[in-house]
């Protein structure tokens, strides 16, 4: 190792190139990572603070719940299959808990109006004191039908602030915002969570009866309608969220059980992200193994004579090789930490609009990639050594 | 077979003994017979010179003496140790505990120092660093100024002396050395070799030499005569003791 740091500041110039490439590479890796860890998880973090196992939804929904409806009966059938004694629906089951959706600009009340431009947000549906909302950062819980709490990003993006009134949609249902929750989003998208119920689900029209359809022709404000309430028909959710694993559930005709992994994968766009994020950063990886791999190994080729010379006065192949891998273990680790370094940097000056977070997880995975693949390169040049003859050091 | 005289009085140890080793290479359907069998022995203390023309086997000879390559018949013992079957490994070992190589190109390691050079060997061996006997050698070679430079900031001349002092420092059992004195001036090939002559008497070290430089084999003990793969003995009084 001392050997292999004492070659490298000696020859600052000729090593500087290999760790620009590890630095360029890791730099750009890094904030791809970030980039991408931070779309997946504008995509995902409401969904992750569900923390289900999976997710109830319509059949023809195609496994996407902006799509999905369920309807009070088969609401009550799955909580009446699920039900124990002490587990019901009529206590609220923690276990399944049933979520509506709803993808509408919100704009910000002013003197009773809505006013501004507007921004995308994602109304979720929920029950009363449910557990399918992340944690307050400052506020209160919602107490009732007119109030909400909102993904702190509303605040932090779009300047919304506690007490202001908010109207959604065309519809224009109008929410106090009386919290903010840690951050959440659902497709890209800040969540603001309302009481189920108070807004009419889109796939509510596509589903409804035509008897429902001519009770509720002109009362759309109210969606779940005194005269449909009753009615089995009458869309009551989007998808029933299911906290328990282990829960066994019967589902009627008409309804799938969706792994949550496989929810997320669905959510409109994820998967094309993360599957083109990631091939671009292994790709990247890949390249800048081949890179300094080459580089290592055109390095060793121009110090053949010296190898031969050290072989020739008795110093092992295992030594020499051994000294080339150290090299480049220093230099892919000093090239990836200053890489990590300029990559955080850069994300810290980087406007909130970006979806760009920092996962010390990925990080920790990028950086050992790129020493593991740069070491791997390296080790063909290692190979390389046992093949110089010592007799080249008379040459 | 004339020994040198050394200053201790034991009877000189034989470290290289050459026992009908030949050479031979294939080239394409012939065979070329690089060294015909040969059998010689290298006291320790012994200062000899090799001389012949190019592609006489020199090389071939300093190599199988060296342990850089097998003869393809006959044994060869190195500080009594004897080599034919040995592997890569043990033969490296062999090399780095009995043979110091002084080379005509710098055989030295271009990003250390001098003293950094001499560091290494040290390390190498699990052994802590000898200072007081670097300082010894490298002021006996008059580098001991250049302990902290670097190959590239030597001249020819003390550059040939600082391989050997690194090839001293391991207190090799043979030094061999090929056309160590091709790049140099009169003056400092001769003092090149008057190194090699002391380094032989005061270490007991046996220094190989090849070499075309007719002046400088009156300081050697013998000169051994290569042609085509024969090698002669002759013997010369080393020009200090006729002194």
């Amino acid at each position: 190792m001392q050997l292999a740091w004492k070659e490298i500041r000696h020859s600052k110039g000729r090593y500087a190139l290999i760790m620009a490439v590890i630095i360029l590479v890791g730099y750009l890796s890094f904030f791809l990572t970030a980039l991408s860890y931070g779309l997946a998880q504008a995509n995902r973090t409401s969904v992750d603070a569900w923390d289900a196992s999976r997710i109830l939804l319509s059949d023809d929904a195609n496994g996407n719940l902006v799509s999905s409806s369920v309807t009070k009966g088969e609401e009550s059938a799955i909580l009446g299959s699920s039900a124990d004694s002490e587990d019901s629906a009529a206590s609220g089951d923690k276990a399944i808990e049933p979520v509506s959706v709803l993808q509408a600009v919100t704009k910000i009340k002013k003197a009773g109006k809505a006013s501004g431009e507007g921004f995308n947000t994602v109304l979720l549906g929920v029950r009363s004191s449910s557990t399918l909302v992340p944690e307050l950062v400052s506020g209160r819980a919602a107490d009732n039908d007119k109030e909400a709490v909102a993904s702190e990003s509303l605040s932090t993006k779009d300047g919304v602030q506690l007490g202001q009134h908010v109207s959604v949609g065309r519809a224009g249902y109008t929410y106090t915002i009386v919290g903010f929750t840690r951050t959440a989003e659902y497709n890209t998208e800040p969540v603001i969570y309302v009481r189920n119920g108070t807004f009419t689900l889109p796939s509510a029209y596509a589903s409804m009866t035509s008897a429902s359809e001519a009770s509720s022709n002109g009362q759309q404000q109210s969606g779940q309608s005194a005269s449909a309430a009753d009615s089995d028909q009458t869309v009551v959710a989007s998808g029933l969220v299911v906290r328990d694993a282990s829960k066994k559930i019967s589902l009627p005709d008409g309804m799938v059980s969706l792994d949550i992994d496989a929810f997320i994968n669905n959510i409109p766009g994820y998967q094309a992200q993360v599957l083109t994020f990631s091939l671009m950063i292994g790709f990247l990886v890949g390249v800048s193994a081949l890179v300094v791999g080459i580089f290592i190994y055109i390095l060793t080729m121009h110090k053949r004579h010296l190898f031969g010379v050290l072989k020739a006065q008795g110093y092992s192949n295992a030594f020499i090789s051994r000294s080339i891998l150290a090299q480049t273990l220093i230099l892919s680790v000093l090239g990836t930490l200053i890489g990590l370094l300029l990559a955080l940097l850069t994300i810290a000056v980087m406007p909130v609009t970006v979806p760009i977070t920092v996962s010390p997880y990925w990080f920790a995975i990028i950086s050992g990639v790129l020493v593991l693949f740069s070491l791997i390169g390296a080790a063909f040049s290692a190979r390389a050594v046992s093949s110089i003859d010592a007799i080249e050091a008379l040459s | 077979m004339t020994s040198a005289n050394t200053n201790n009085t034991q009877t000189p140890k034989a470290v290289l003994e050459f026992n009908e080793v030949y050479k031979d290479y294939p080239d394409g359907d012939t065979t070329v017979h690089a060294l015909a069998p040969t059998t010689c022995t290298i006291h320790s203390g012994e200062f000899v010179a090799v001389v012949g023309p190019s592609g006489s086997g020199k090389s071939t000879l300093l190599t199988i003496m060296g342990g850089l390559q097998k003869p393809s018949g006959g044994s060869v013992s190195l500080d009594g140790r004897e080599y034919s079957h040995m592997s890569g490994k043990e033969l490296a070992r062999l090399r780095f505990d009995t043979v110091g190589f002084v080379l005509q190109s710098s055989n030295l390691v271009p990003f250390l120092t001098l003293e950094e050079q001499l560091r290494l060997r040290s390390s190498y061996a699990h052994q802590s660093f000898d200072a007081r006997r670097a300082t010894s050698l490298m002021q006996d070679l008059d580098i001991e100024k250049l302990r902290r430079k670097y190959p590239d900031e030597l001249s020819g001349g003390e550059k040939q002396r600082a391989a050997i002092c690194v090839a001293l420092f391991g207190r090799p059992a043979v030094i061999l050395a090929d056309e160590p004195t091709a790049s140099l001036d009169t003056s400092r090939a001769m003092g090149v070799a008057d190194i090699f002559s002391r380094a032989s008497r005061r270490e007991g070290t046996a220094v190989v030499m090849v070499t075309h430089d007719e002046r400088l084999l009156e300081e050697c003990d013998r000169v051994l005569t290569i042609q085509d793969g024969h090698l002669e003995e002759s013997t010369a009084e080393r020009a200090s003791q006729h002194a």
